[in-house]
């Protein structure tokens, strides 16, 4: 992320270069990353049967 | 002492003293504030970059008296360069744009100025220079608007001195740098606007 700053003195603008997370490509992979392992570990969790109300 | 021996004493001083007052002054553009840059933009019809250079150093020798004798070098870290894209300053900075691990600096040597103009603490000229990019070295004449803020440096730094803020808007054309000539001129202009805005401090 790029700030720009007057000086006060010289009256020019300098740029401030902070490191700054900007959201982008790397979040969505990551999401994507963790439903694709939710998916995967659900495949290995057994069905429950559902009894049948009143049996 | 007499008189007639007084006379002379004053004249040798005065001389000296005229000579030292007229005497140019020498600005160091190495900035601890960091505040120097120049900012370059290429347009081209398919993507349109803006960057920032930082690394800036350098000295110009200015007489406040005499504007039209300024001298000096200004030197752009080429690995100063910086562009918002990661990837793209990864591909800015590699050997097959600007190569700066071969070419480490980028430099403009004042050789002369013409057309000098002064109001008040402001210069205006045209400089005529060699500026070095890519490892190439070609004159070119910008148009340079130097401001001389005498007794200013303290307000900026704590010492006593001047400051000199030289501000220029140019363009160049990468072909006449070897710079990919003729290659994706649909993504980087042929020419490259270069805004160049820094401060320099003569301490007393």
């Amino acid at each position: 992320m790029t700030r720009w700053q007057k000086d006060p003195v010289t009256e020019i603008d300098g740029p401030v270069i902070e490191k700054k997370f900007v959201p982008g490509l790397d979040l969505l992979v990551l999401g994507l990353s963790g439903a694709l392992a939710l998916f995967v570990a659900s495949l290995f969790v057994p069905k429950t049967q559902n009894k049948p109300v009143g049996s | 002492m007499s008189m007639k021996n007084k006379f002379p004493c004053a004249l040798i001083f005065a001389s000296v003293a005229a000579t030292a007052f007229a005497a140019p002054l020498e600005f160091d553009f190495k900035d601890p504030k960091g505040v120097n840059n120049v900012i370059f933009k290429t347009d081209a019809p398919l993507e349109s970059i803006n960057g920032t250079a930082t690394g800036i150093s350098g000295k110009v020798t200015f007489d406040p008296d005499n504007p039209g004798a300024v001298k000096g070098k200004i030197v752009v870290q080429s690995s100063s360069l910086h562009v918002g894209n990661p990837m793209q300053k990864e591909h800015l900075h590699s050997d097959k744009w600007l190569d700066v691990a071969k070419y480490p600096e980028i430099t403009f040597e004042v050789e002369s100025a013409k057309n000098v103009k002064t109001e008040g603490n402001v210069t205006t000229a045209e400089v005529t220079g060699k500026m070095s990019l890519h490892g190439v070295t070609r004159a070119i004449t910008v148009p340079v608007k130097m401001t001389f803020l005498k007794d200013k440096l303290k307000a900026r730094t704590g010492k006593e001195g001047d400051l000199l803020v030289i501000r220029a808007n140019f363009k160049i054309k990468r072909s006449d740098f070897a710079i990919n000539p003729g290659q994706l001129d649909d993504k980087v202009s042929e020419e490259i606007e270069l805004n160049l805005s820094i401060a320099g401090a003569a301490q007393r």
